[in-house]
């Protein structure tokens, strides 16, 4: 029981380390952000509480010197350094360290925790005190369709004599959701020449309710002929909603008319903060700075709140149960297909109405457990950050790092099995691409380089594309380097496609000197080989002197596949579906024209293909008309000549079990409708294995 | 709500320094009479503290005179400033109306804007 509770504490305890390296970062970025600085404070008393419940007394007395630290950034009393932020990420390895050896009575080593707490103390200043805890969280709203609004109340001067009172009006206004209030003050005459019951005060009022704009007009109904009321929707809270930063201050007051374009213009060319400017420029009073200030940390807030709500409506389920469940869901495809296929035999109309009710539930259930194990691709992205910042203090490299499609969903398993190639093909793009700052400045360049790591769906894949705008690839020494190596002869013509294609060959290293970063020379393979054994391809697209493209398509799911089931003599094989093009007929009049040569005319174009027959050693005698199919692989067109093409099919992925792991040709086998096995082709493999069978 | 109640007094450690203390509930109807009292204090002292830890309630008129009061002062090269003694019925109708706030408004040249921190 005790050791469940321990084994909880971890899993949240990894999360909320991962959770704390991309706030870290952000804070590096951003050292005043307020938000941040709470994140920060917030997981280290996360980790130190639970730790200390659960046990983890060392985690939890090293975590409180961190959060004693993050308390005193909180309270405005310590800045935000650099160095604040490496000894933080120190610390938050450290306590990984902690964490991953808790169980076997490791726990990290204790020299380093010692000089991380020195090295934070030493920053401090002095001994610090013991933390305060932090503000139990508000309450939670349940929110359905939310929406803030922006409100804005100017009571008429006589509004007391009519004795209406506006606070309770705002007390009203309270109970309808999240609400913030700014009075404006700036109109209040002195003391000499106030009416002391006279109205002054009127107010910006900013909202979140599930209530509609109606409900805030019904609070306001009574006075409204003798106020000026203006209510405006600035953000609505859905489902869909994007994280993104809510509206700049300028942006806020312009909206609101209390600035002009042009006055925003003027403050803007300043390059100041926007807030401190208007105010000391005489544009705006402080109130209404005070009050669009008031609206971003609102609208931001609401949207953490919401956030919060959301991830607490989630289980956590151990990754193992969930592979149970697609395999067994793998099985019952299995199943239904032969079901499928029995009462298709037996003609019994009854039979088929439920095979087919069977083959539609089971679809939804196929799709909806590969759809639970998907995961967003950006928490991987996020551990990147990381690796971009540490190597490029390493390598005395500027390089900014940018992502884009962070929300982009995978199998759990392909992210996994994409981490490493994904970690070599940055680390290249660092120490090999991006140049150091001196060079670039002298190519015209911006000091920094950016590394852009983008995620995009296509069909049923997804395209992962590393760009970095460093020095590109050159073409005269990978061409040198090849001909060395004797990968390519010394009078090869090859376009920039082919030439780029070689930096995948094995034992292929241009980089001059080997550095700890990158480059022994068994990189680019080994990638694209772990790239291919995920069913997916890579492509490198360069512009020497611009940048580098690499381009790395990666299917959905590793699970279950469309794929195109083929027949020679007596067994089937199947063909992944995406990399088909086209099946076209092969009669033996045609091989016999060709005198051996296998090529195959389509449209007047000349395309190779393998007789797969021949190539597995199936005995027997081939039917007079062939099948060629048809497939695309690296932007090659290659056939492979089967006996008959039988239709596309569900295919259910499984290994081949160990003997069979270094078969050439076959990525797996799958179970069809009558229990037979069809081995799974894999067709950049066989293309390779014939090619060099041929060199 | 408890009697509106004013006495001011002059500070025994310090010349020139008066202080006003505001008992009970500031309502409309007190409205006049505060202002009268808040004028006399400042026309007298160069100093004027206002002790507001046994106020049991203010309404808008009576935030809007100390704001306007704090305004006169600093005009007047005065100093005004608040002590509540941790009033929290005080500080909660300040904030309730949203009288609370990080920086003082324009005409706050001494930095002394009686809104600003307190209990944010």
């Amino acid at each position: 029981m005790i050791d469940q509770h321990r084994q909880a504490f971890k899993e949240e305890a990894y999360e909320l380390l991962a959770e704390l390296e991309t706030s870290l970062l952000e804070l590096e970025e951003q050292p005043d952000d307020v938000d941040v600085i709470g994140r920060v404070f917030r997981a280290m008393h996360t980790i130190k509480g639970s730790g200390s419940m659960f046990g983890f007394d060392d985690i939890a007395a090293f975590t409180h010197e961190v959060e004693t630290i993050f308390d005193m950034v909180r309270n405005g009393k310590l800045q935000v350094t650099g160095r604040l932020v490496n000894l933080t990420l120190a610390a938050r390895d450290q306590i990984r360290a902690m964490l991953d050896g808790a169980d076997d009575g490791g726990g990290g080593d204790l020299k380093v925790s010692g000089e991380i707490i020195m090295g934070l103390r030493e920053l401090a200043g002095f001994q610090p005190a013991a933390a305060e805890p932090p503000e139990a969280a508000a309450a939670g709203r349940k929110p359905a369709n939310l929406a803030t609004y922006r409100i804005r109340f100017a009571p008429s001067r006589d509004i007391f004599i009519t004795g209406t009172n506006p606070l309770t009006l705002l007390q009203e206004l309270k109970e309808l959701g999240t609400c913030s209030v700014v009075a404006q003050t700036g109109d209040f005459p002195c003391l000499e020449e106030i009416d002391p019951e006279a109205c002054y005060v009127y107010w910006d009022l900013i909202v979140t309710t599930d209530q509609g704009e109606n409900a805030i007009r019904d609070v306001f109904i009574f006075v409204e002929d003798d106020c000026e009321l203006r209510i405006e929707q600035v953000a609505e809270h859905t489902q869909f909603e994007e994280p993104q930063d809510y509206k700049k201050l300028g942006m806020i007051l312009l909206e609101r008319g209390d600035i002009t374009t042009k006055e925003m213009e003027e403050i803007l060319a300043q390059q100041h903060r926007f807030g401190e400017l208007a105010v000391s420029n005489g544009i705006l009073d402080q109130g209404k700075v005070q009050s669009a200030l008031v609206e971003q940390r609102h609208v931001k807030e609401v949207r953490q709140e919401k956030q919060a709500t959301e991830a607490a409506s989630s289980i956590r389920v151990p990754a193992e149960r969930l592979d149970l469940l697609v395999n067994l869901v793998g099985e019952m495809v299995t199943v239904q297909a032969r079901l499928s296929q029995t009462a298709a035999q037996r003609e019994d109309a009854e039979l088929v109405a439920i095979a087919e009710e069977v083959e539609r539930l089971t679809a939804e259930l196929r799709d909806s457990a590969l759809n639970i194990r998907m995961l967003p691709i950006g928490s991987t992205f996020s551990k990147f950050k990381r690796l971009v910042r540490d190597l490029s203090v390493e390598l005395g490299k500027q390089i900014e790092m940018t992502t884009e499609g962070g929300e982009t969903e995978l199998d759990k398993t392909v992210i996994e099995k994409l981490n490493d190639p994904l970690v070599h093909l940055i680390r290249n793009s660092i120490d090999h691409g991006i140049e150091l700052p001196e060079a670039r400045v002298a190519a015209g360049k911006p000091a920094h380089g950016t590394v852009h790591l983008a995620a995009v769906h296509s069909g049923d894949s997804v395209v992962i594309t590393i760009d970095d705008d460093g020095a590109g690839l050159d073409k005269e020494a990978i061409r040198a380097k090849a001909i060395e190596r004797g990968i390519i002869p010394a009078t090869a013509e090859l376009s920039d496609k082919e030439l780029f294609s070689l930096v995948f060959a094995p034992g292929f290293s241009t980089a001059k000197k080997i550095s700890s970063v990158s480059g022994r020379g068994v990189g680019m393979d080994v990638v694209k080989r772990a790239i291919e054994l995920l069913r997916g391809s890579i492509d490198i697209s360069s512009v020497q002197g611009k940048g580098t493209r690499i381009a790395v398509k990666i299917p959905l799911t590793l699970a279950i596949i469309e794929s195109l089931r083929v027949q020679i003599g007596e067994d089937s094989f199947m063909l992944p579906l995406a990399l088909v093009d086209e099946c076209v007929e092969l009669t033996r009049e045609d091989v016999e024209r060709s005198h051996g040569r296998n090529l195959a005319h389509v449209r007047a174009q000349l395309i190779p293909y393998i007789p797969l027959r021949e190539h597995f050693r199936i005995q027997g005698t081939p039917p007079e008309i062939q099948q060629i199919v048809i497939t695309q692989v690296n932007g090659t067109r290659v056939g492979f000549v089967v006996d008959q093409v039988i239709g596309e099919h569900q295919t259910v992925i499984k290994s081949l079990g160990r003997a069979y792991r270094d078969v050439d040709g076959i990525s797996g086998a799958t179970i069809l409708g009558d229990g037979s096995v069809a081995l799974i082709l894999d067709v950049p493999q066989l293309l390779q294995a014939v090619e060099a069978g041929q060199a | 709500m408890d009697e509106f109640k004013l006495e001011c007094r002059q500070d025994p450690e310090s010349r020139g320094k008066q202080i006003l203390k505001i008992s009970g509930g500031v309502t409309i109807g007190d409205a006049g009479g505060f202002r009268q009292a808040l004028l006399a204090a400042l026309e007298a002292a160069s100093e004027l503290q206002l002790d507001l830890s046994e106020m049991t309630g203010i309404d808008l008129t009576g935030l809007q005179l100390l704001c306007a009061a704090h305004q006169s002062a600093v005009r007047g090269g005065k100093w005004l400033h608040i002590t509540d003694g941790g009033n929290l019925t005080f500080r909660e109708m300040a904030a309730g109306a949203g009288f609370c706030r990080h920086t003082g408004c324009a005409r706050d040249t001494s930095y002394s804007c009686i809104w600003v921190g307190g209990e944010q």
